[in-house]
């Protein structure tokens, strides 16, 4: 018992641990040269990226609230009121809504920890910098995923569609 | 002797007036510094890519499509053009797929170099 004990212990120690370790032994000195040594370059870089990020995630949002309201409710109101609720179909709009809502929230902390990136002086605190690009980096592949779960999710609610046509 | 009495004295009610006004400034000061403060303490963050805070130019909100109404019947005629009105919608949002993917932030497109030619993060890589 007290060894499982002391085994989780460690195993969590080491979870947190684990990528800082991985982060200090990778950042050589080329990094921190090239980073400090292109720091201007680079915050322009990341303002470009800021700019299109923000005009992607409003179309997006307006493509995902259009899909949501004007055809996936309205299409199971629609079935409702002809006495043919389907639960395949109504789960996938609740799913869809949920993750918009993740949507919303994971493209704002990004946006947090980007708006971080950008407000640090990379030319003096090159290390500092990476760290917190890595921290952008693991936001950005949530929203990413979320974005690749809503379209399963469209998918799904295809194909569900597509089934419901062929038994009328 | 010089005459005290005949220099103009400031009327009392615009003294009065000079003071609420500093007094006005500097309250707005001290608020906006206190919401300011607020806002960088806490985990307050508003999402500036909202329509609303996005100008007009920027934003391309020519596409819509028709509502599929609520009520009516339901046939095959019917579930078409809301595949038709889906697949629409949906080839905007595929269009989309690789908006946030992770290139953008890697390290060859930062040009970040590193003593090794292999990229730091694989999952970042080109």
């Amino acid at each position: 018992m007290k060894r499982r004990f002391c085994a989780l212990i460690l195993s969590a120690i080491g979870l947190l641990a684990g990528p800082q370790t991985v982060f200090a032994a990778e950042l050589d000195d080329t990094a921190i040269g090239s980073i400090s040594q292109n720091c201007a370059s680079i915050k322009l870089r990341l303002k470009n990226i800021q700019k299109t990020d923000s005009k992607n995630r409003v179309q997006l949002g307006s493509y995902y609230e259009m899909i949501n309201t004007n055809l996936m409710l309205n299409l199971n109101l629609r079935l409702v009121k002809n006495s043919l609720a389907n639960a395949e179909l109504s789960e996938q709009q609740t799913s869809f809504a949920s993750e918009r809502e993740r949507f919303k929230t994971e493209y704002t902390n990004y946006q947090r920890e980007l708006d971080e990136l950008i407000d640090i002086d990379c030319r003096t605190e090159p290390k500092d910098f990476y760290s917190q690009l890595e921290k952008t980096r693991t936001h950005r592949a949530k929203v990413s995923q979320i974005i690749s779960n809503m379209t399963a999710i469209l998918n799904e609610h295809r194909d569900s569609v597509v089934k419901l046509r062929g038994e009328l | 002797m010089p005459d005290t009495d005949s220099v103009p004295k400031t009327p009392k009610g615009g003294r009065n007036l000079i003071i609420l006004g500093c007094g006005a400034i500097l309250i707005s000061l001290i608020t906006t510094g206190i919401s300011l403060w607020v806002y960088r303490q806490n985990d307050i963050y508003l999402d500036r890519s909202r329509p609303g805070f996005i100008s007009e130019g920027e934003t391309n909100d020519e596409e819509s499509i028709e509502k599929f109404s609520e009520d009516g019947e339901i046939d095959t005629s019917v579930l078409d053009q809301y595949l038709s009105e889906f697949d629409y919608v949906k080839g905007k949002i595929d269009g989309y797929s690789s908006a946030f993917s992770g290139s953008a932030l890697s390290d060859d497109s930062l040009s970040i170099l590193h003593e090794e030619t292999e990229p730091l993060s694989p999952e970042y890589a080109p």
